[in-house]
């Protein structure tokens, strides 16, 4: 028993993983690509965004982020939605299939007469459910930094390797809170349901954070979208409050789904 | 004794909400038997099984499987027995090869020798993508992968419901060389003639409640026929009535009906009296030897 289930979740995502990363890395290289042309465009596009009410500049630009700095485009562009997004849905996707997918195919009973835990199994499909995750946050990471300088996108490695893994961290905590429902339930869509329709409440909750100063604080505290520094990840760097919160959520949930599925009648 | 009882059933009770699915079953199945788990569809049989593996919990009552708890001692429940699923499913993507490779090595490596020869005796195709596979051969790697680590305790759940009659007897063959190295083997069935043929004891499981237990050689002798019997001419069903062992007489025009146990003898010899045009039987389907043991068998039936 050397990590079987694990290797064998990840073998199962290896389609989706190679076009997930193939996707990031073309996407990324188109916006690496776009920012000189943008750079150069210069004032009309600062005086398009400052026409913007400042509580969305703030929330899709960061506060105090100038747009045409490399951490300010790279930040907008990718890291307040489309990276956000892509980790996310491969997450809720993965998160929710991993263990309650083998109860609804019917070949839990296969597995589970073998001597697996129920403890370790969980685990285990965790863990190769949502490393894609974290492959395709790397993959964005290498395209920025490989490709970036040659289009005059230089940003710190370092917090763009901190931002990188807290957008991915978002990704697999709501992958996770796919995983707890479906795992504890046995119903993978509604895991991946429940999940989904979370972030798209704590997305919104964020942008109401800003837009709306009586929010603002519990918002903060509330949003895993604030917690990883949205689109001023690369600018202003990511609290390590929120990091912390980041790292700690998905192993709370892990927790709960071993919980969950350890006593579980399992569907025939 | 305990130590001669392979699989002991303990007033073993599972609801599904208000539904009682298994309504305090008790049964003993001793070492190195084929021990078959007869009912219809419903009754109660996959419930069971999946109770001794742990996939599901019961309400009341425990189980133990060779003097381990099904339920604290799963983990080494499941690693000395061999499992068949009664809706077998497979992971399409893979082929039997791997998947029979993935199951071993959950189980910690299986001798690839052994796979080979049980694929070679099934006529089973391993390089085959599960997900390509006719019902029947998916129940070949099935079987194959419950028998590949030589189990103490085989349970099968309608091992051979998909099989052609060929394939029946290959499947039969395994279990009993199983049951001769020492093997206890648990197998459901709702085919009597099969169990028949198989087993060496059996019980009879009727909506969650064990109504009998006894070797299938006195079952066996429960065997009955329904005989249809078409004549050229006019019939007294008087004459049938009569013969021991028969009931259930119905006549009409120059057809002729009967339920009959035991030996055909009498029953040939009275119809030969007559001139036959044509004669069928089939055996009794199995709820009517149900219903036989549920009036007579326990006292609390309604």
């Amino acid at each position: 028993m050397h990590l079987d289930v694990f290797r064998r979740e990840l073998a199962d995502h290896r389609r989706s993983l190679i076009g997930c990363a193939v996707g990031a890395v073309l996407l990324g290289s188109m916006y690496i690509f776009f920012y000189p042309t943008i750079k150069s465009s210069g004032a009309g596009v600062e005086q398009l965004l400052n026409a913007m009410p400042k509580g969305f500049r703030d929330a899709f630009i960061g506060a105090g982020v100038d747009y045409l700095s490399p951490s300010g485009y790279l930040g907008t562009e990718l890291f307040s939605i489309i990276v956000p997004t892509l980790l996310l849905v491969m997450g809720v996707l993965a998160g929710g299939r991993a263990l309650a997918g083998e109860e609804q195919n019917g070949t839990i009973d296969l597995l589970l007469s073998t001597p697996i835990r129920r403890a370790r199994l969980t685990v285990e499909k965790a863990g190769g459910a949502l490393l894609p995750v974290f492959v395709v946050a790397a993959a964005i990471w290498v395209v920025i930094a490989v490709i970036g300088p040659s289009q005059g996108l230089s940003v710190s490695l370092g917090r763009l390797a901190v931002a990188v893994l807290a957008v991915a961290l978002l990704g697999a905590g709501f992958g996770m809170l796919a995983f707890l429902v479906s795992s504890a339930t046995g119903s993978a869509g509604l895991g991946g349901g429940s999940a989904a329709a979370l972030a798209v409440a704590m997305y919104a909750l964020n942008i109401f954070g800003s837009l709306v100063p009586a929010l603002t604080g519990f918002a903060n505290a509330v949003s895993p979208f604030h917690w990883d520094g949205g689109s001023g990840a690369l600018a202003n760097g990511v609290a390590w409050s929120g990091l912390l919160l980041l790292i700690a959520c998905p192993i709370v949930l892990l927790g709960l789904s071993i919980a969950a599925y350890e006593r579980r009648d399992l569907a025939a | 004794m305990a130590s001669s009882l392979a699989i002991v059933l303990e007033g073993l009770t599972k609801d599904y909400g208000a539904t009682r699915a298994l309504d305090g079953v008790d049964l003993e199945l001793r070492a190195g038997e084929i021990f078959g788990y007869l009912g219809s569809n419903g009754a109660g049989k996959t419930t069971t099984i999946r109770c001794l593996l742990g996939l599901i919990r019961p309400t009341a009552g425990r189980a133990t499987v060779l003097g381990l708890d099904v339920e604290d001692d799963s983990i080494e429940v499941r690693r000395r027995s061999g499992y068949l699923p009664g809706d077998l499913r497979l992971y399409p993507r893979l082929t039997a090869r791997q998947l029979l490779d993935y199951l071993g090595r959950l189980r910690g490596g299986v001798p690839l020798a052994r796979v080979e020869e049980l694929a070679r005796r099934l006529e089973c195709d391993l390089g085959m993508r599960c997900g390509a596979m006719s019902h029947g051969n998916r129940q070949k790697v099935g079987i194959i992968q419950a028998l590949m680590h030589d189990p103490a305790v085989l349970i099968l759940d309608e091992p051979t419901a998909t099989l052609d009659p060929l394939m029946q007897r290959i499947v039969h063959d395994l279990i009993r060389e199983a049951r001769d190295r020492g093997t206890t083997v648990f197998v459901s069935s709702h085919d009597l003639p099969e169990v028949a043929r198989l087993c060496d004891r059996a019980g009879i499981l009727r909506q969650g409640r064990i109504v009998a237990v006894q070797d299938v050689s006195e079952l066996a002798q429960q065997g009955r026929h329904m005989l249809t019997i078409e004549f050229l001419e006019p019939v007294e069903p008087e004459v049938f009535e009569r013969i021991p062992g028969v009931s259930h007489v119905t006549a009409s025009d120059q057809t002729l009906t009967i339920t009959a146990s035991g030996d055909l003898d009498a029953v040939v010899k009275a119809a030969a009296r007559f001139r036959v045009h044509a004669l069928r039987s089939a055996e009794v389907d199995l709820d009517e030897v149900f219903r036989d043991y549920y009036r007579s068998g326990t006292a609390d039936a309604p």
